[in-house]
C-alpha cells in the first residue's frame, strides 16, 4: 500500500542519515549553548575543539576508512594554512613581510570562504599528483613515506623564504574563524565525510580494510578507492589548515609539524579509528582532556596549597593514555561503530524494514 | 602418550576446529587426513602452543599443554615441522641444525644427535656450511626433519610434509619416517594424500570442517571409506576404488 | 687537496655515526617488525645519563650510560612494547610514537626543556696530527666505536647460542619458537643492544655539540630511518650501509651543494626515500625475508 511504502521509505532514509545527524545535532547544540552562556575562554576552547575535529575527521577519511596510517597527513594541513594564508594577508602587508612574492600572489587578496576552497582545491591537486604511488605501499610502508612527506614539506616551507617567510613567523592573517564560522565548516566537514564513507566508492575501501585480499577478489580495485580517499582527506586537511591560520592570525612551520599530526593520530586512536563517530568523539574527548589538563599544568591553588606548573605532564598524560588505549581497547573508545540513533523511531512503535545502517562496520577480532 | 579432547578452536568468529578427540599412543604413527581447510593444521599448531584452544585440552603424558608457550611445549619433548617447512633461508644448514638443539642442557648429547642426523641424512653433510637457502625441495625437507629431530623430541608432529614434492623424494621421505619409528619415535602425521597415509599409518583419523568424520586402523579401513568420509559423500555399496 | 681529504674523513666519521643509529633501530625491527621512533629518545637519554654521571671519570660514565641506557630499553620493551608484540606494524609505529612523547617529556619534567652544556673529557675536543693532517678525535672516535661496535655485533651474531636465536627470530619467528627460543629473551635482548648502540650515538652527538636538550632525538631518529629504508627494512648490513651512506652523502652535499639549496638538502634526502620505498622497497641490498610477519 503506498502509504505504508512511504513510510518505511522515510525510515529507512532516517536510518541511513542517522549516524551523521546524531554527530552533528549534539555538536550545533553545544555550540548554541557555548555562545549563549559561556564566557570568551570557553568559546576558545570549543573553537580549537572543532578545529580538532575538522583535522581528525580529514585523516579518518583516509587512514580511517582505508586502515592505512598515514602519519604526514598534518602535511597537508600545513600546505593548506599556508596557501589560505597568502590569499587573505592584505596585500600592502605582504609588500613589507613577504618582498620577494611573485607578484601575482602578492596582489591578491581573496574572502576567506574563496580562499578556503582555493587551499582545498591546491592541496587535493598536490595530493593527486604524489599520491598514488603512496597508497600501494604496503606494510610499514605508507606510515615511513607520509612521514618522509611530511619531512619534505616541513623542510620547503621552512626554507623557502621568498613565499612563506621561512622559519620565522607569518604573520597579517585575517582572523575571522569564529564560533559560527567554524561551526558550520564543521557540519559540511562532515556531511561530506559521511557521504564518502556511504557511497559505493567509500564502502569497498572499507571492505578492503576489513579483509583485503577478499575485496581484491570481488574485484575492488583497492589502490584506486585508498587514492579517492586520499585527495578527499587532504582537501579536508588543508581546510583545517586554513581555518587555523584564521584562527590565530599567524603561522609557523613549527607548529604544523609532528608534535600537531601525533596529536590528530592519538585523537583518532583514543575515539575509534574506524569509525566517524569516533573520530568526533576521539577529537572532543582529547581535546576537553587537553584543556583540563593544561588548567591543572598551569599551576592552581587549594586553599593555602599551591601547586606548580609542570611543563610536560600533560603530554606523558596523554600519551599514557594513547598506550592504554592501543593495548586494551585497540578500537578505541567507540569500538569502531557509528551513532546509531535508529532506535528512536522504533520506540515510536514504527515497524519497517531493518534497514542495514551503512555506518556499522564491526571490528574483527583475532585470536591467535 | 597424546590425548586431545574435545578441543575447539576459533580464528575470530570461524570455527576452525569443533570438537576434535583423538589418541596418540607411544610408539605410534597416528594418520591425520583431510582436504583443505578441514583444520588439519590447525590441529597441529594448537598441538605445538602455537593457537589456544578456546575449549578442550591437550594432554602430554597426562599433563595439561593448554597454556603452555611453544618454546615450552618443544622442551616436554615435542616437536613440530610446519607445513612448508620453514627452514632459515639466510642461515646455514649447519646453523639451522644447531637451532634445534640449541634448548636442550646436555651438549655431548646434542653434538652426538648431530653425528646420528647427518648419518641418516648423508647429503646434508655436504651442505653443512652453505645457505639453507640454495638446497632443493627434498634436500630442504630432510633439513627440517633433521632440525627437529636436533631437539630428540618423543612425538613428532609433521605437517603436511610431502607438499610440493616430487614422488621419488616422497617415497624416500616415507622410508625414513619408518626407520624414524623403529629408533622408538611417536609419529603424528598430517596428509593430503590417502594413499599414503594408509601405507605408514598405524591409525587413521578423518577430519571434515573441523570434525573428525571418521577413525580407525589403517589396515581396517578401505579406501573407498576413508574417501567418502574426506568428501562428506554417501558411501554407496559396490562402489570400489 | 687536504681539505678534501678533511671532507673524506668528516664524511666518514658522520657515515658512521649514523650506521651505529640505523643498526640500533634495525636490530628491533628486524626482531619485532617494530619501526621504533622512540629510539630518538633513547639517543637524548644516553645523552642526558652523560650528563648525570659526569662527575666521574669519562670511563665510567661512558660505562654507566651504556648500562643505563640499555636498562631504559629494556624497560620500556617490557612495560610498553610487550603488549603490543603481536600488533601489526602501524599500530606498533604509532606505539613507538606515544612512547617517544613519554620518554621526551619525562625528561622534560625532569631537567627542563632548555638545553644544557655537557662536560666531555678534554681529549674530546682536540685534534691528532697523523700524516700531516689535522684529525678531529671526535671523528677517530666514531670510526672507532663503530668498528668496535660492529665487530662486537658479528661475533655475537655468529658465535653466540642467543645470538643466532636472534637471526633465526627475525627471520621466522614463530619458527624460532617451535625450536625453543624463549619470544621474550630474545626481544629483551634485542632492545638491549639497541639500547647500547643508542649510548654509542649519544657519545658522538655530545662530544661534537657539547649540549643536550629534550628534543635532540628527533633528526638521528629520522635518519636512522631514512638509512634503514634505504638499506633495506630488515636486513641489518643494509641498515649499516644506509647509514653509512646517509652521513656520508649529507657532508658531501654540504660540500658541493650551493648555499641556496643546501638548506633543502633534508628534502633530498627524504625524497630518496620515498622512490626507494616505490621502485625498490626491498631496499638497495638484497635481503632475505622483509614481508610482513605473519
Amino acid at each position: 500500500m503506498a502509504e505504508s511504502s512511504l513510510r518505511s521509505r522515510g525510515f529507512a532514509l532516517w536510518v541511513r542519515v542517522a549516524p551523521v545527524v546524531g554527530l552533528i545535532v549534539p555538536i550545533c547544540l553545544g555550540v548554541l549553548l557555548a555562545q549563549a552562556f559561556a564566557p570568551p575562554s570557553i568559546k576558545r576552547v570549543v573553537v580549537t575543539t572543532l578545529l580538532n575535529v575538522i583535522l581528525v575527521v580529514g585523516f579518518y577519511v583516509f587512514s580511517g576508512n582505508s586502515g592505512v596510517i598515514s602519519f604526514g597527513h598534518i602535511g597537508f594541513t600545513a600546505i593548506g594554512a599556508y596557501v589560505v594564508g597568502l590569499l587573505t594577508i592584505p596585500p600592502l602587508m605582504k609588500q613589507v613581510i613577504l618582498p620577494d612574492l611573485p607578484s601575482a600572489v602578492a596582489h591578491l587578496s581573496l574572502p576567506s570562504i574563496t580562499a578556503m576552497l582555493v587551499g582545498c582545491l591546491v592541496v587535493a591537486v598536490f595530493a593527486a599528483a604524489i599520491g598514488y604511488p603512496i597508497v600501494r605501499l604496503k606494510g610499514v610502508g605508507p606510515g615511513i613515506a607520509t612521514l618522509a612527506m611530511l619531512e619534505i614539506i616541513h623542510v620547503v616551507l621552512a626554507n623557502w623564504k621568498a613565499v612563506t617567510g621561512g622559519d620565522s613567523t607569518l604573520v597579517g592573517i585575517r582572523i575571522d574563524t569564529t564560533l559560527p564560522v567554524i561551526t558550520a565548516w564543521t557540519v559540511v566537514v562532515l556531511i561530506c565525510a559521511y557521504a564518502y564513507q556511504t557511497s559505493r566508492s567509500g564502502r569497498r575501501l572499507k571492505a578492503s580494510r576489513e579483509d583485503f585480499e577478499a575485496a581484491r577478489s570481488v574485484g575492488i580495485q583497492v589502490s584506486l578507492e585508498r587514492y579517492k580517499a586520499l585527495i578527499l582527506s587532504a582537501a579536508i586537511m588543508a581546510l583545517g589548515g586554513g581555518l587555523y591560520g584564521h584562527y590565530l592570525g599567524s603561522l609557523s612551520p613549527r607548529t604544523l609539524y609532528l608534535a600537531l599530526g601525533f596529536l590528530g593520530v592519538l585523537m583518532a586512536v583514543v575515539g575509534g579509528i574506524n569509525s566517524l563517530s569516533g573520530a568526533v568523539t576521539g577529537a572532543v574527548v582529547v581535546s576537553a582532556l587537553t584543556e583540563a589538563l593544561r588548567r591543572f599544568a598551569d599551576g592552581f591553588s587549594i586553599g593555602a596549597l599551591e601547586v606548580r606548573s609542570v611543563a610536560g605532564v600533560q603530554e606523558v598524560v596523554l600519551a599514557i593514555l594513547l598506550l592504554v588505549i592501543l593495548v586494551r581497547m585497540p578500537a578505541g573508545l567507540t569500538g569502531g561503530r557509528e551513532i546509531n540513533l535508529s532506535f528512536l523511531s522504533r520506540i515510536r512503535g514504527r515497524r519497517g524494514p531493518r534497514a542495514p545502517d551503512p555506518g556499522t562496520v564491526e571490528q574483527r577480532v583475532e585470536t591467535t | 602418550m597424546l590425548r586431545v579432547q574435545d578441543l575447539r578452536v576459533v580464528y575470530g568468529r570461524t570455527p576452525a576446529l569443533q570438537s576434535v578427540s583423538l589418541e596418540v599412543r607411544p610408539r605410534e604413527v597416528v594418520g591425520v587426513v583431510g582436504t583443505n581447510g578441514a583444520g588439519k593444521s590447525t590441529l597441529l599448531l594448537s598441538i605445538a602452543g602455537i593457537l589456544t584452544p578456546v575449549q578442550g585440552d591437550v594432554l602430554l603424558d597426562g599433563r595439561s599443554l593448554r597454556n603452555c608457550a611453544p618454546e615450552d611445549i618443544v622442551r616436554r619433548g615435542v616437536a613440530l615441522v610446519p607445513e612448508r617447512r620453514h627452514i632459515f633461508h639466510g642461515m646455514t644448514v649447519l646453523e639451522n641444525l644447531r637451532m634445534g638443539g640449541l634448548f636442550r642442557k646436555d651438549k655431548q648429547g646434542v653434538a652426538a644427535d648431530l653425528e646420528y642426523v647427518l648419518n641418516l641424512f648423508p647429503v646434508l653433510r655436504r651442505f653443512l656450511p652453505s645457505r639453507a637457502g640454495g638446497l632443493s625441495g627434498g634436500e630442504q625437507q630432510m633439513l627440517a626433519l633433521a632440525r627437529a629431530l636436533m631437539g630428540k623430541p618423543r612425538l613428532l608432529l609433521l605437517d603436511e610434509p610431502s607438499l610440493g614434492l616430487g614422488p621419488k623424494i616422497i617415497d624416500r621421505f616415507f622410508e625414513d619416517l619408518e626407520v624414524l619409528r623403529e629408533t622408538g619415535l611417536t609419529i603424528l602425521l598430517v596428509e593430503q594424500s590417502v594413499e599414503r597415509l594408509l601405507d605408514a599409518a598405524d591409525r587413521v583419523y578423518v577430519l571434515r570442517t573441523g570434525q573428525v568424520a571418521l577413525e580407525g586402523a589403517a589396515a581396517s579401513l578401505s579406501r573407498a571409506e576413508v574417501q567418502a568420509a574426506y568428501f562428506g559423500i554417501e558411501e554407496e555399496a559396490g562402489t570400489g576404488p | 687537496m687536504m681539505t678534501i681529504l678533511q671532507y673524506f674523513v668528516d664524511a666518514v666519521a658522520l657515515g658512521c655515526l649514523f650506521a651505529l643509529a640505523a643498526i640500533g633501530v634495525g636490530i628491533v625491527f628486524g626482531v619485532m617488525r617494530l619501526a621504533n621512533f622512540a629510539h630518538g629518545e633513547f639517543i637524548m637519554i644516553g645523552a642526558y645519563a652523560l650528563l648525570m654521571f659526569s662527575s666521574l671519570p669519562w670511563e665510567i660514565t661512558w660505562l654507566l650510560a651504556l648500562c643505563f641506557v640499555a636498562l631504559v630499553a629494556v624497560l620500556t620493551e617490557r612495560v610498553a612494547f610487550r603488549w603490543l608484540r603481536s600488533a601489526d606494524s602501524s599500530t606498533l609505529l604509532v606505539s613507538s610514537f606515544a612512547v617517544s612523547i613519554l620518554l621526551q617529556n619525562a625528561v622534560v619534567i625532569a631537567f627542563r626543556s632548555r638545553p644544557r652544556a655537557v662536560p666531555l673529557p678534554a681529549f674530546v675536543g682536540e685534534s691528532l696530527d697523523i700524516l700531516g693532517l689535522r684529525l678531529p678525535v671526535v671523528s677517530l672516535l666514531a670510526i672507532v666505536l663503530a668498528v668496535v661496535c660492529v665487530a662486537a655485533l658479528v661475533v655475537f651474531f655468529k658465535r653466540t647460542s642467543l645470538g643466532l636465536q636472534m637471526r633465526a627470530a627475525a627471520e621466522d619467528f614463530r619458527m624460532a619458537q617451535l625450536l625453543g627460543t624463549r619470544a621474550n629473551r630474545v626481544v629483551a635482548a634485542a632492545f638491549a643492544i639497541s639500547g647500547i648502540l643508542a649510548c654509542a650515538v649519544s657519545i658522538l652527538i655530545t662530544a661534537r655539540s657539547g649540549t643536550v636538550s629534550p628534543t635532540m632525538g628527533l633528526t638521528p631518529v629520522l635518519f636512522a630511518f631514512v638509512a634503514v629504508t634505504i638499506g633495506g627494512l630488515g636486513n641489518l648490513v643494509g641498515s649499516a650501509v644506509g647509514g653509512f651512506l646517509v652521513g656520508f652523502i649529507t657532508i658531501a652535499m654540504q660540500a658541493v651543494l650551493p648555499p641556496g639549496l643546501s638548506s633543502y638538502m633534508d628534502a633530498f634526502t627524504f625524497l630518496a626515500v620515498i622512490a626507494i620505498l616505490i621502485f625498490r622497497p626491498q631496499g638497495l641490498l638484497p635481503s632475505i625475508a622483509v614481508e610482513e610477519r605473519v
